[in-house]
């Protein structure tokens, strides 16, 4: 690591960063939201149906505990799965690229060399605009890996790390 | 400006022909089926053909294409104008197709391929042969330049170019009889039939009556239970059409090797790769080396045999099955000597060296890994067909278990990997070998995957990714590595592939 001292310190630091705090409580809230959406619809219309079963046999009793243990589930997942994805998401820019680490159960670490940057993209939706949050979208001339995205970065970040992966942008040589 | 260059004016009986193919077989189709009915709309919808030939010949005169400093621009259109602009750099292959009207009257279909997209940048139909020699020239430098009237198969090196490999016509039979295209054969016939719809009266003809080997398996199943007697007739006939059929299909497929890839030649000039082959169509394809992504040395059974093997390669341009089929660029060599992949190899990688790699095995736990996974695998087939046809199927398994065992361990002795001083390379496979090179300037991402039985197991796998790779291509996906080779290994590929420069 070269840094010139009185400029402010290069996002290309190679230290492995997690995710904006931020990005954890976007999680929580989207996920919330699609259990809201799916998972209380879904919850509702089985236990329906189970009770409007008539005679209210073993099907609507089975309807009625798979119903509840799939609301549960789900609102367990809900509750689980943001920190989990959090805990995993990391990242690390160097000098010559980006690494970007992810997965619960497949877990994967996705390196782009900085040369191999056709063009990047940062976009924000309307929840991560409200966090102040983007998605930082890497394409690169590959097959599997023709695009690379890191999402809940901080967006001043994320065009930071965007100017430094641009070809030809930093000072460094390709 | 005064460089402007036309088609050749046999482009409009080209393009009347492709058009005239599309009319052509409908027309015959209606001839055949509507006697009665002479002037049926079917003839009317014939006389459209009328405005595709005034529009071929109007593209024909607006059609103009020059030679910049740095770029080729093509401009065509009467009404609506297209003025396209390919910079040199960006050209992938320059390939020139001739048919058997092409060659008789001196000229060739070229397309011009870049890295982006899923078909030719440019299509020139057609151009005089020395047009084309003149493109290739520009294209690709000086340095490119060869002797006019070049894709005629038997027509001696030109100075600057040496040949690295040519088939002769035994080569071809044992290609044909190795990769047994006869299907193929056989696949265009019954398509032509079809359209024709001369394939049912074909079938009632050969099959109508008197199929004595039908049922031959009912027979059998009945003679082993005990209820009637063997069919021997019955038996040795099939077993003869069985015979037949399997001969016929690899004459076929040797008859079309011979064809397709008769007089194949594989030469380098300077920095690209040529290759010319074709009796009918005639087809002369350009790979400059800088432009090869990766390179795959395939080995079947029947390969081992003869000790052969075949060597493909991935350029970024044309992955399109169409193009493909058409050029056949990702036969480097269709067949080629065992003993003489690594020189070939060389040839198209300058700084490889195969044979002094390191091969790295997969890890110690990769056999059990991969026998239980096969063994779960079996058994939930086994499972699934039981409850169909039978608890007898269970036996079924007893025969497929070993094969797990045996596939399982096979398979794991065979894979490897080498990290050389400018490539990863990667095989696998144990009945049908494939070794793929990747080299680092080509690499694009590297991954590290960690799946949950990977985790349980301390495994880890590589994914190496590269521009390119088509949807049966062998890719550079190395499983079952122990967690610190793993990350040893993504730290290295990632180095090294950041240390060089990827150009188009």
């Amino acid at each position: 690591m070269t840094e010139d001292p009185e400029e402010p310190p290069s996002v290309a630091d190679g230290v492995l960063h997690r995710l904006d705090p931020r990005a954890l409580q976007l999680a929580r809230v989207a996920w919330r939201i699609t259990w809201v959406c799916l998972g209380l619809p879904a919850f509702a219309i089985a236990a329906g149906v189970g009770f409007g079963a008539r005679p209210p046999g073993w099907v609507s009793v089975l309807l009625w505990s798979g119903a509840s243990v799939g609301a549960v589930l789900f609102a367990w997942l809900a509750h689980v799965w943001p920190d989990a994805e959090h805990r995993h998401a990391a990242y690390r820019v160097t000098p010559d690229g980006i690494e970007i680490q992810g997965g619960v159960l497949w877990r994967s670490v996705v390196s782009v060399p900085r040369s191999r940057v056709q063009h990047t993209d940062v976009s924000q939706g309307p929840l991560q605009r409200r966090y102040g949050l983007a998605t930082l979208l890497i394409y690169t001339a590959g097959t599997d890996h023709a695009q690379v995205d890191l999402r809940g970065l901080d967006h001043a970040t994320a065009l930071r790390i965007r100017d430094h992966l641009l070809p030809g942008a930093s000072d460094d040589a390709v | 400006m005064p460089s402007e260059k036309r088609l050749h004016p046999f482009s409009i009986l080209f393009a009347l022909l492709a058009q005239a193919k599309n009319f052509l077989l409908p027309g015959i189709v209606v001839l055949f089926t509507a006697q009665r009915s002479e002037w049926g709309w079917e003839t009317w919808a014939m006389l459209g053909f009328v405005p595709v030939a005034l529009a071929s010949t109007l593209n024909y005169l607006s059609f103009r294409y020059r030679y910049d400093a740095t770029e080729m621009v093509i401009r065509s259109g009467l009404v609506f104008r297209n003025e396209r602009h390919v910079p040199y750099a960006r050209i992938q292959n320059v390939d020139a197709v001739q048919n058997v009207l092409h060659r008789l009257l001196g000229v060739a279909e070229v397309r011009v391929e870049t890295g982006g997209g899923s078909e030719p940048e440019a299509v020139l139909r057609v151009l005089p042969l020395a047009a084309y020699e003149e493109m290739r020239r520009r294209v690709f430098g000086e340095g490119a330049s060869h002797a006019p009237g070049a894709p005629t198969a038997d027509a001696p090196a030109a100075p600057g170019e040496c040949i690295v490999l040519r088939l002769d016509a035994r080569e071809l039979a044992l290609y044909g009889i190795i990769e047994n295209r006869g299907i193929v054969v056989v696949g265009a016939f019954f398509g032509v039939l079809w359209e024709l719809g001369l394939l049912d009266r074909i079938s009632d003809a050969v099959f109508g009556e008197g199929l004595s080997a039908q049922g031959v398996i009912r027979d059998l199943i009945k003679a082993a239970l005990g209820l009637g007697s063997v069919p021997v007739a019955k038996i040795a006939l099939s077993l003869a059409a069985f015979a037949a059929f399997v001969v016929a299909m690899r004459l076929l497929s040797m008859a079309w090797a011979a064809l397709r890839l008769h007089g194949f030649t594989l030469s380098v000039a300077g920095e690209e790769l040529r290759t010319r082959f074709g009796l009918l169509t005639r087809v002369s394809a350009t790979i400059p080396r800088r432009r090869i992504q990766t390179v795959t040395v395939r080995q079947g059974p029947l390969h081992r045999l003869f000790e052969r093997a075949s060597v493909r390669v991935d350029t970024a341009g044309g992955g399109s099955v169409e193009g493909q089929s058409e050029t056949q660029r990702e036969w480097l060599a269709p067949l080629v000597p065992a003993a003489a992949v690594p020189g070939l190899l060389r040839e198209v990688v300058p700084e490889l060296e195969l044979e002094g790699a390191a091969w790295q095995p997969a890890a110690a736990g990769a056999f059990r890994r991969e026998f239980k996974g096969s063994l779960i695998m079996v058994a939930l087939i086994c499972l699934g067909l039981a409850r169909m046809l039978g608890p007898w199927v269970l036996l079924l398994f007893a025969l497929l278990a070993p094969w797990a065992f045996l596939h399982a361990r096979l398979y794991v002795r065979h894979l490897g990997h080498a990290v050389t001083e400018n490539a990863v390379m990667f095989r696998s496979g144990w009945l049908w070998r494939q070794l793929s090179v990747a080299r680092f300037a080509k690499i694009q991402a590297v991954t590290q995957v960690e799946s949950p039985f990977d985790r349980r197991a301390g495994m880890a796998g590589i994914h190496v990714d590269t521009a390119g790779a088509g949807e049966a291509s062998h890719r550079v996906h190395i499983p079952y590595l122990h967690l610190a080779q793993a990350r040893a290994l993504f730290r290295q590929l990632s180095e090294r592939a950041a240390g060089t420069v990827f150009r188009w």
